[in-house]
């Protein structure tokens, strides 16, 4: 039972994605039921395998004659990051029932969030990296599919403004998009970071001959063969990339903002909870297992200087953008983006130390971080949707006021928004400080500025986390929804109902922001154990552990202080308190109305891979299509084609005229040969008769004279 | 079961005069007999595969030597490959040529005719691909090579679109020019090698040894290299006009294009792969070092092809022309993965030759099934939103351009992930970092594929529905059911690479180190 | 007796009278006399010969008498076409009769 059930956790929701076309022919409640159910099945059996402390690692043959073997590896990594992963997922699941009523083709939504919620726990649990890379593909897939749920790209699904609704364009191009574009986006982006992965696995694996980490770990002479070919490093910062375009870093970090398109549960699921941590799991996954290596050939780990600055570079970028979002989906987009970033932040510190028992420090940070944010960040999104449904729009200007309202929601948002913003006691004060700890010991020279990015970042998530409540809650009800209940009031049935949320989805955010509250709660003892679990599970890795019990980094916990002392009294005073007018300060300097305007503008990155990317090699396939392909080729090919119709024609013109005029010609000279012996028959008897006569005796005459010739 | 690999190659030939009869009574309804036939024949495939890992029948073939057909590790993914597409394409020519003949032919029994002539000459077609693939003698090789051309070259020219006329002369030209080339090239190997070896003349690639197996016959090893550079070049330029490669890859837009799309479907997936098979069996198998000299180059002239196809594939309007520019590309791939030196890279590219043989297939078919709904339309830029009308073609297009891009879980992946790693390993075996970096180029070139595939996918079913398209409806199942055997075919490939594997990477490696 | 010479030149004289009528005479009668003379000719040679080289055989004499019948059997058919001729043309003249001119 044990070995099946790392299995199961895979398997069942895969199951349940197939079989819900069938499903749905009988009947649209049962097909959702069912599906909801086979998430809940997963992720029971995914809690089913905490209480055994063992390690299941269970393998099948795939392609035997290359030893390619198909497995699961449950270990604590594994387990602790399916159970997240299975839990949320299925809240989410039930979440749906609400958010999604009434849509249509929801056979295609079960499908494909069933499909996901497989495919991600196939990374979570593969024991190597062939099959785990089936498993991201397959989330991007998901991805893909659900972001462009709606694409049937009705105005009101697309993600931005579009200019009409007075949207800003950057250098000349419109920044909104609609579902299916915004799926092919997030596709074609991760696919890039994917083909640097893959680049990085295929040579990594023409060493190791092996996709399997126990392999990975346990023999590491690939290790010493890389580095001598100076591949060791550009490999592992490969694989990363892969991390990179999933996880939506810098330079890959554009889609996520745009895969806003689709429902709000997707977001929550897909691009909050599960998908985007993907990345953060492969580091996890493959950090202790380049550290070693870096070790043992005496390398500079150069990989987790890139980890930790793309990952700080990062939640610093995205940061900057929440602070300007209009969108409150995009608001949260952008955070998860720079919340990634201390993971990846806390990650490449993890490499950064001087000994190897620090390692797990680190560590712990970035799972921490990741476990605590997925929990707050499903539960904000999830919120959000309540608020968009009820509000009927996707601004946070047209909001407000909703705090009497939507009361649960509020004391949902509020305390997941907490968490968020670092406030003690919640999960997210824990994990943050963790993070920055992590940071702060790093012995590397650039730690100071690192640490500096993360608690600047750390002040800007405050703000724009209570700016969002603010907005959102506080103040007056905007013109808007003024319109709107006016509406509401004149009709005796309402489109959009302004009150709380059903229970079916305010139960499931609250129950994840209570937990965020619960494990902040706990936080020391939460982290240590998860510090002991990670260390045991560094240890089979070849790690030393050093049982430190849980300890206070006074730098740390100053910078996320610091943070909160800068952050929110700004923040409230602005949006909660309304003391203030936002858009009169921005408009009073022109220094801050570019920075505004530089700041919507998404950095101009995005404007920036549209021009190279799309229209540049656009233009650049129309000119070789204009110049090579007509111009040149079918030219060559119309010249051959012309070469041999001109020859044919010669070949006709000589057969025409020569050989048949050879013929003609004879045929001439027999007609005036005959013309002029024909001259002979008279048809006159007496003519015949008379050279008869004359030929007698012409002949008579012969044989007088030479009688010879009658004697033979 | 007496010679299953002779009745499996001649028996669509020899039954398809009794097939046109019946079709010029019938009409479009033979092509289940043309469906039966071809199935019988794919199970007598798979039967001789499971007689052997190596199944073989040989045959006296004086003056040429034997007319062998062979079914080892290497030409089984081949085999299968196009009698399964042939088989399922059978049955989708069932509406489509019907819709395609009483476009022109108004007459009942003048459109029965020209039924049975479709149907007569597809099963030519097809049986001519299979022999091209299993000949084991090279005269007997380019004869089937000659048979998959002619019938080809007369569908378009009967029941292709546009300027049919000119267009099946051009693909007839080129192909036949480069089936000269290659000619030329396996003449003179055999006269040379027989010259520098002593030994007899023979045409037999291989010969059966006392024990049952086979041995390689024609010895090259004493052919001076100056003659080995100039055959290499020869059966290169020559293969590489059928597989469409860069450059000479002109007449493939306007054939596949304006061919009638059952055809095409045979024509892009199943035909010019052949080019790729013949290169391993004839260039690698008889001439390693003629290859030596060439991978280097080749390897540059697919990545060249890959990309280039790639970005024509962006500028068609046509839905057809994309797919035969993406075919090009992906034939990129298999020059590539050819071009590896290395026993993985060149069972990648037999195996993406399988997975574009279905991800293609599917691809034309949808093509083919928007044709067909929408009476006629190819032109993407007046399509758009037809997901909801068509959710089934949709779905299948969808795997098909999946399978392109190489994603998992389709087949499409493996053979991905085989060629570059073939590639990459077999630049690292060597220390060639120019290889190394060509293989990483062509790898970051992916994505190119999921530019052109995507979009297409948008432009073609999601968005807006045009009114003209609102009557639109799925296609039958003689259509939908095909595409969906075919998908989960290239599903089942992608899941388990090992139904081909097993028997691919030893038949391989033998023709490689052997 | 006289030389048979003499009896040959009358022969050839006639021949050559009766050559003359038939080729040069137009009226298809003329020509019928014309060939008349010929037979008469050729009967006179006969007899001659035979006369003179084997005078007791008859063999000269019996082909004359032969000559004779089927010159008037001769005679007797032609002038039925001459007849047949004429009534369809209204003429003899065997100048005017071209069909078979090539």
């Amino acid at each position: 039972m044990n070995e099946a059930l790392p299995w199961l956790v895979w398997i069942l929701p895969i199951v349940g994605a197939i079989l819900t076309p069938v499903s749905a022919k009988i009947g649209d409640r049962f097909r959702d039921y069912l599906a909801v159910l086979f998430s809940l099945a997963s992720a029971v059996s995914a809690a089913l395998m905490i209480p055994s402390k063992e390690v299941i690692h269970s393998t099948v043959e795939w392609i035997p004659s290359i030893g390619i073997k198909a497995g699961v590896l449950a270990d604590p990594l594994s387990v602790t990051m399916a159970n997240v992963v299975g839990w949320i997922s299925f809240l989410i699941m039930v979440y749906s029932l609400g958010y999604m009523k009434g849509e249509p083709n929801l056979t295609r939504y079960w499908f494909f969030m069933n499909f996901f919620i497989g495919n991600m726990q196939l990374i979570v649990l593969s024991d190597n990296l062939l099959q785990l890379f089936f498993g991201w593909e397959g989330v991007g897939l998901c991805s893909y599919a659900l972001i462009g749920f709606w694409h049937s790209d009705e105005k009101k699904y697309w993600v931005g403004t579009p200019v009409e609704e007075g949207g800003r364009k950057a250098w000349g191009r419109e920044q909104a998009y609609s579902p299916s574009h915004a799926g092919m986006k997030a596709f074609i982006t991760t696919r890039v970071g994917d083909s640097a992965f893959l680049i990085g696995l295929l040579i990594l694996y023409t060493y190791s001959h092996t996709f399997s980490f126990t392999q990975l770990a346990e023999h590491t002479e690939w290790a010493s063969s890389l580095a001598s070919a100076g591949l060791l490093i550009p490999v592992t910062i490969l694989i990363f990339g892969g991390a990179v375009g999933k996880s939506a870093q810098f330079p890959l970090q554009e889609w996520l903002p745009d895969a806003m398109a689709g429902p709000t549960s997707v977001s929550a699921l897909i691009h909050a909870a599960t998908m985007v941590k993907a990345g953060v799991f492969l580091v996890a996954r493959v950090g202790p297992i380049f550290y070693t290596a870096f070790q043992a050939v005496n390398a500079v780990p150069l990989f987790f200087e890139v980890v930790a600055w793309i990952g700080a570079f990062t939640a610093f970028l995205a940061a900057t953008q929440a602070v300007v979002g209009r969108e409150i989906k995009k608001v949260l987009a952008y955070s998860t983006v720079s919340q990634i970033g201390y993971m990846m932040l806390a990650l490449g510190a993890a490499g950064l130390v001087s000994e190897s028992t620090a390692f797990a420090g680190g560590f712990t940070a970035a799972f921490f971080h990741l476990m605590s944010h997925a929990i707050f960040k499903a539960s904000l999104f999830m919120a959000a949707g309540a608020l968009i449904h009820a509000c009927g729009s996707k601004y946070l200007t047209d909001m407000g006021g909703l705090r009497n309202i939507m009361p649960i929601t509020f004391f949902s948002m509020l305390l997941a928004s907490a968490s968020l913003a670092g406030i003690p006691p919640l999960s997210g004060f824990w994990s943050k400080d963790a993070v920055l700890a992590a940071v702060w010991e790093a012995s590397t020279p650039c730690a100071p500025i690192l640490f500096a990015l993360a608690v600047v970042t750390a002040m800007l998530t405050v703000f724009y986390t209570f700016r969002m409540i603010g907005l959102a809650f506080f103040g007056e009800k905007s013109k808007y929804l003024k319109e709107l209940e006016h509406k509401h009031s004149s009709h005796s049935e309402a489109e959009h109902h302004l009150g709380e949320a059903p229970k079916v989805m305010w139960i499931p955010y609250t129950i994840l922001a209570v937990a965020s509250l619960a494990i902040g709660i706990v936080g020391p003892f939460m982290e240590t154990y998860l510090h002991e679990s990670l260390e045991h599970y560094l240890h089979e890795y070849g790690f030393k552990v050093a049982h430190k019990g849980f300890e206070i980094n006074p730098v740390a916990l100053g910078g996320s202080l610091a943070a909160l002392a800068v952050g929110l009294p700004l923040g409230y005073y602005i949006y909660v308190a309304r003391r203030a007018d936002p858009a009169k300060i921005v408009n009073s300097s022109s220094v801050l109305r570019a920075l505004y305007i530089f700041l919507e503008n998404r950095w101009y990155l995005n404007t920036l891979y549209y021009a190279i990317f799309v229209d540049g090699l656009a233009k650049f396939a129309r000119v070789v299509w204009r110049g090579l392909e007509l111009g040149v080729i079918d030219k060559w090919s119309d010249a051959a084609a012309i070469a041999s119709i001109v020859s044919s024609k010669a070949g006709n013109w000589f057969d025409k005229y020569i050989v048949d005029g050879f013929i003609n010609g004879l045929a001439y000279v027999s007609t005036i040969f005959s013309r002029v012996s024909r001259r002979i028959q008279t048809g006159v008897t007496q003519n015949y008769l008379l050279v008869f006569t004359i030929g007698v005796v012409v002949v008579s005459i012969i044989l007088i004279l030479n009688p010879s010739l009658l004697l033979r | 079961m007496i010679n299953p690999l002779l009745q499996a190659v001649f028996l669509p030939i020899v039954l398809s005069p009794i097939v046109y009869l019946i079709g010029r009574r019938v009409g479009s309804r033979v092509g289940w007999l043309s469906f039966a036939i071809l199935a019988y024949s794919t199970l007598l495939l798979i039967y001789s595969a499971s007689i052997s890992p190596d199944y073989f029948e040989l045959y006296s073939w004086q003056p040429f030597g034997l007319f062998g057909l062979r079914l080892d590790g290497l030409s089984l993914p081949f085999a299968i490959t196009i009698y399964l597409l042939s088989t399922v394409l059978a049955v989708y020519s069932i509406p489509y040529m019907k819709h395609r003949i009483e476009e022109e032919v108004k007459d009942e029994h003048a459109a029965n005719a020209k039924h049975g002539i479709y149907h007569l000459l597809y099963l030519t077609y097809a049986a001519g691909m299979l022999g091209t693939v299993l000949a084991t003698n090279l005269i007997q090789f380019y004869i089937f090579f000659e048979i998959m051309l002619i019938p080809s070259y007369l569908l378009i020219a009967e029941f292709g679109y546009g300027d049919r006329a000119k267009i099946s002369l051009m693909y007839f030209l080129w192909t036949h020019i480069g089936a000269l080339l290659l000619l030329a090239g396996i003449l003179t190997t055999a006269f040379l090698s027989s010259w520098y070896s002593g030994r007899p003349l023979t045409f037999d690639m291989v010969s059966l040894l006392p024990s049952g197996g086979l041995v390689k016959n024609i010895d090259t090893l004493a052919i001076p290299f100056g003659y080995i550079q100039a055959i290499a070049i020869l059966i290169t330029v020559g293969l590489f006009v059928k597989l469409a490669s860069f450059g000479l890859h002109i007449w493939l837009p306007y054939a596949h294009a304006e061919a009638p799309t059952p055809i095409s479907a045979l024509l892009s997936p199943a035909m010019i792969g052949i080019g790729g098979y013949a290169y391993i069996r004839i260039l690698l198998y008889l001439l390693p070092s003629a290859y030596e000299y060439i991978f280097f180059a080749i390897s540059i002239w697919g990545l060249v092809t890959i990309i280039y196809g790639g970005f024509m594939a962006l500028m068609q309007d046509d839905v057809k022309r994309l797919l035969a520019y993406s075919s090009v590309s992906q034939m990129g791939y298999i020059i590539f993965g050819i071009a590896s030196a290395f026993y993985i890279g060149l069972s990648g590219s037999v195996l993406q030759y399988v997975s574009h043989g279905t991800g293609k297939a599917i691809l034309f078919m949808t093509a083919g099934s928007i044709i067909l709904q929408a009476h006629g339309l190819r032109s993407i830029s007046k399509m758009g939103g037809l997901a909801r009308k068509l959710p089934i073609t949709a779905t299948a297009a969808m795997l098909g351009f999946l399978t392109i891009m190489g994603i998992p879980p389709t087949n499409g992946f493996q053979s991905e992930w085989m060629i570059f790693y073939g590639s990459f390993a077999g630049a690292l075996e060597r220390g060639d970092l120019a290889k190394l970096i060509v293989s990483a180029i062509a790898l970051l070139a992916t994505p190119l594929t999921a530019g052109y595939s995507l979009w297409t996918m948008k432009r073609i079913f999601f968005g807006r529905l045009p009114e003209n398209l609102q009557e639109v409806r799925e296609a039958p199942p003689t259509v939908t059911i095909p595409l969906l055997f075919l998908a989960f075919v290239g599903l089942l490939i992608g899941v388990y690479p090992a139904l081909f594997t097993e028997r691919l990477f030893p038949a391989v490696k033998i023709l490689l180190g052997g | 007796m006289e030389p048979l010479v003499n009896y040959l030149f009358v022969s050839v004289v006639l021949f050559a009278i009766g050559v003359y009528g038939l080729v040069t005479k137009k009226n298809a009668l003329r020509m019928l006399f014309a060939i008349e003379i010929l037979i008469n000719a050729a009967n006179l040679n006969f007899v001659a010969f035979t006369r003179y080289l084997h005078p007791t055989s008859v063999t000269g004499h019996s082909l004359a008498m032969f000559s004779i019948a089927l010159a008037a059997a001769e005679a007797a058919v032609g002038l039925a076409i001459i007849l047949a001729v004429f009534r369809l043309r209204k003429d003899v003249d065997v100048s005017e009769i071209k069909g078979l001119r090539g």
